[in-house]
């Protein structure tokens, strides 16, 4: 199937370091991808490059059929993108609940307390997130891409701080996600739950990436388990 | 895409009560220097208005709302508007009823 988003020949320079030199990102309706790469090798910077949030230097960014060579996040959204950043995405000022509804009402999107309760977070509705744990966070914030329905999900580090339940029901919603059709692409660290997930690999390292394939393939890649994996995860694997 | 009620009141909301908290400091350093509490000059008021307009950004950023905001189609001039516009709104307010305590 068609990349529903494409960021091509990617590169970015902060401070006259270039952390990107010709990276790619691809989103694939139906599909869950995962970025993989040791910390600063770039996997966020590519991701908001992809979400329109930051420009890149070079390369070009397609979606939905169109291409940009500079595009804010904001365009991208209007179009059927939605971005997780790697800080909490709800507001501190308002209810989850009224959060959820200015998106479904943006969007016509979704039932919010339907999209709550898909995520076990029906009783938090009316808290406010600092009110709630980091693993409910994350909750509400796939219960906003649930009320969304969007047609691509770029989300970045989306596992960070929650429980090993909490990360099964994220990878469960991830998953379900892609089963409807939404390009799903995430960052993160968390190796066993991204693999067990993903259906398509990526590595960024060097400033590039390397696309690997599924997780199987991909960890069967000699420089990928040197590099990345490391020898204890891969005597676990095989 | 326009954005919906539900954001348009929330960030008036805050545009008005940054104003509130602003105008009412304002005021009374103006009492306290013997001044005219209500009235402000037209270039005073656009100094008040800007200086909403930045509290706001600084409490939208404060708040880490720049993703939720793009990902609600909302543009960094349409939130410049919703601070600035209870702004006005209350300094014209005050000068109609400065004008007609007058």
């Amino acid at each position: 199937m068609n990349p529903i988003l494409t960021a091509e020949c990617v590169g970015k320079t902060f401070a006259g370091r270039r952390v990107l030199s010709s990276a790619s990102l691809r989103a694939v309706p139906g599909e869950l991808r995962v970025l993989l790469g040791r910390n600063g090798v770039g996997k966020s910077t590519l991701l908001k490059i992809g979400a329109g949030c930051i420009a890149p230097d070079s390369g070009s960014i397609h979606f939905a059929g169109r291409a940009y060579l500079s595009v804010r996040l904001r365009d991208l959204a209007a179009r059927g993108l939605f971005y997780l950043p790697d800080h909490d995405l709800l507001s501190t000022a308002f209810t989850v609940r009224r959060q959820l509804e200015m998106i479904r009402r943006q969007f016509d999107g979704r039932d919010s307390v339907e999209a709550a309760a898909l995520m076990g977070i029906a009783s938090h509705l009316d808290k406010r997130p600092f009110e709630l744990s980091g693993g409910e966070r994350r909750r509400a914030e796939l219960a906003a891409v649930f009320v969304r329905r969007p047609l691509c999900l770029l989300a970045d580090e989306p596992y960070r701080g929650v429980s090993p339940k909490d990360a099964e029901d994220l990878t469960k919603a991830f998953s379900s996600l892609a089963a409807d059709g939404v390009g799903v692409v995430i960052t993160g660290h968390e190796v066993p739950t991204l693999l067990d997930a993903a259906d398509h690999v990526s590595w960024c390292t060097s400033g590039t990436t390397y696309e690997l394939g599924p997780p199987k393939i991909a960890i069967r890649n000699e420089s990928f388990r040197r590099e990345y994996l490391g020898s204890w995860f891969y005597s676990r694997a095989i | 895409m326009r954005p919906n009620p539900l954001v348009v009141q929330a960030y008036l909301l805050r545009g008005a009560l940054l104003w509130l908290v602003a105008r009412a400091a304002i005021a009374g350093a103006l009492v306290l220097a013997g001044g005219d509490a209500l009235t402000l000059s037209t270039t005073a008021l656009v100094e008040v208005v800007l200086l909403i307009v930045a509290l706001g950004w600084i409490e939208t950023r404060r708040r880490r709302e720049s993703a939720l905001l793009a990902n609600l189609v909302v543009s960094p001039i349409l939130l410049s508007v919703f601070f600035a516009g209870p702004a006005l709104l209350g300094e014209f307010v005050l000068r109609f009823a400065a004008a007609v305590l007058a």
